[in-house]
């Protein structure tokens, strides 16, 4: 046998899948020659070095738990990494300031000490009202009424202002 | 035998002067006897009250219970009518609907609750009346909610003002029916008791039951200062004006707190009229700035569009509420505001007499 056949057979025969006859030649060859005995073992070496590198391909599920796992992690770091974050002092203190301009705006704009003009001019009308509607020796009552007809514009606006004035505070 | 005439004479003179002195002092001793009673009857009832503008009337029914001056309350059971029983054909409908549900939404929650029934009469206000108002008592005997009447018109003597009829009762001096009459004589506004008992035992019996439900308000910080006071609180002298319209005369000076603000209230009255003067120093927030709206609004977006006059240098902004007129301004720090039920012209003489007085100091 030739030494290209035998090197050309050397995968099969060590896989054994070649003919029974056909071994029993490489067996023989082999035995005798030294060059393609040294391939022969050069190619066990090969062998073991690629099942040494080789992994099982992973099944879907594997696969999917896989990344499940993988996400799991990115996500407890994330949270971790805010957790961190949000207790640091400088965020703490700049989230109490924050807070108490928000606060202390809402107050500025609802409830100031300062009141606003229009404000103090319904108290100022509110003071007089409250006097005159609690004390039946006073009168609201002077100025004559003008005729219905020139007035329909503002038609029972000023009957609901009294009022108004009547219930205020 | 000469000095006869002259002594008929003068006897005359004296008989008319206890005739007709003795009437008027009668009257204002009615008219103290009435506010006396007022502060010292007790009293539960049930009573009409109606408003009259221009623009129609409103008529409500009022509970009052006054036991004493403290525990004095009066609360609105109903309302007769509304907007709409004034003429609802001259109404642009929508737009009418949409305002009186909003001032309805505004007003509800402050009507029918009991509210404070501070009845607050000084014997300088009723000398003030008797001084600038002709008193008349008629014996009448009308009866009002069962209890026989009898009718004190107070009448002006100067012209533009408003007029009283009091009709109290004859046994215990309570008023019963009131009317007040503008300076045309039309009636404006009255109120008559068509239920009231002046029996203790009814009314303790009804205050033990109302008690409950009667939640005191507390009482308005305004306390009386002196001139020297209100220096200190305006860290300036009060400007007062030089011009009063006739019969007017300085009541009294009160410090007043609005928030943080602490203006003085001037309040100057011919005993059944008065009008005020608010001076402050503190700051005010500007008309312009960003709040956000609430009650109330209406009467400041009508305030707006108010005319601007100019008296000297000043700008003044003209205001009218209900029956009252007012000006508002400010000058050399002080921000003004002046307010009464006073015809417009007069009170902006007041005006007048306030910035001419400061422009020549």
């Amino acid at each position: 046998m030739k030494h290209h056949r035998i090197q050309k057979h050397l995968s099969a025969y060590l896989d054994n899948e070649l003919t029974s006859v056909l071994q029993k030649q490489m067996d023989d060859h082999i035995r005798v020659c030294q060059e393609c005995k040294d391939m022969l073992a050069d190619f066990k070496v090969n062998r073991e070095l690629i099942a040494e590198l080789e992994q099982p391909a992973p099944s879907m599920k594997d696969a999917v738990l896989a990344k499940i796992r993988e996400t799991e992690n990115v996500g407890d770091n994330f949270i971790s990494t805010l957790r961190r974050w949000i207790f640091r002092p400088i965020t703490v203190g700049a989230t109490a300031f924050s807070t108490v301009c928000l606060v202390v705006a809402l107050y500025y704009f609802t409830y100031s000490p300062v009141p606003q003009y229009d404000e103090l001019v319904d108290f100022y009308f509110g003071v007089h009202t409250e006097e005159v509607a609690n004390n039946p020796l006073k009168s609201n009552v002077v100025t004559p009424l003008s005729s219905p007809e020139t007035d329909t514009e503002d038609f029972g606006e000023e009957t609901e202002t009294l009022l108004d004035l009547y219930f205020e505070d | 035998m000469r000095m006869k005439p002259l002594f008929l004479f003068y006897c005359l003179v004296l008989f008319v002067f206890i005739l007709t002195s003795s009437s008027v002092f009668a009257d204002v001793d009615t008219l103290k006897r009435i506010a006396e009673a007022e502060s010292d009857v007790a009293y539960v009832g049930l009573r009409l009250k109606t408003f009259s503008t221009s623009s129609g009337s409103r008529t409500m029914e009022e509970m009052v219970i006054h036991r004493t001056v403290e525990d004095s309350y009066r609360k609105v059971v109903s309302i007769v009518g509304g907007p709409k029983s004034i003429t609802e054909e001259n109404k642009p409908e929508k737009q009418g609907d949409d305002n009186n549900r909003n001032r309805n939404d505004r007003r509800r929650g402050r009507e029918f609750r009991w509210m404070r029934h501070r009845s607050q009469f000084s014997i300088k206000e009723i000398e003030l009346i008797a001084q600038n108002y002709d008193l008349e008592l008629r014996l009448r005997g009308e009866k009002f909610a069962g209890h026989e009447t009898d009718l004190l018109i107070i009448k002006p003597k100067f012209t533009g003002r408003s007029t009283k009829h009091i009709y109290f009762s004859r046994e215990k001096g309570v008023i019963l029916r009131l009317e007040d009459l503008d300076s045309a004589g039309i009636l404006r506004d009255m109120f008559v008791y068509n239920r009231i008992s002046f029996d203790a035992k009814v009314v303790n019996n009804k205050w033990e039951s109302l008690k409950k439900e009667i939640k005191p308000e507390p009482r308005s910080n305004s306390p009386v200062i002196t001139i020297a006071e209100a220096e200190k609180v305006l860290k300036k002298k009060p400007i007062q004006p030089k011009y009063l319209p006739p019969g007017f005369q300085l009541q009294g000076l009160y410090k007043l707190q609005f928030r943080g603000n602490h203006p003085i209230r001037l309040k100057y009255s011919d005993g059944l009229l008065d009008f005020n003067l608010y001076e402050t120093t503190e700051e005010v927030r500007s008309e312009e700035s960003n709040r956000p709206n609430n009650r109330g609004d209406r009467n400041r977006d009508r305030d707006r569009d108010r005319p601007v006059i100019k008296i000297g240098e000043i700008s003044v902004r003209k205001y009218q509420r209900g029956s009252d007129n007012a000006f508002g301004w400010s000058s050399d720090g002080i921000n003004f505001f002046l307010s009464g039920p006073i015809p417009v012209d007069e009170l902006q003489k007041v005006v007048e007499s306030i910035i001419v007085k400061k422009d020549t100091k």
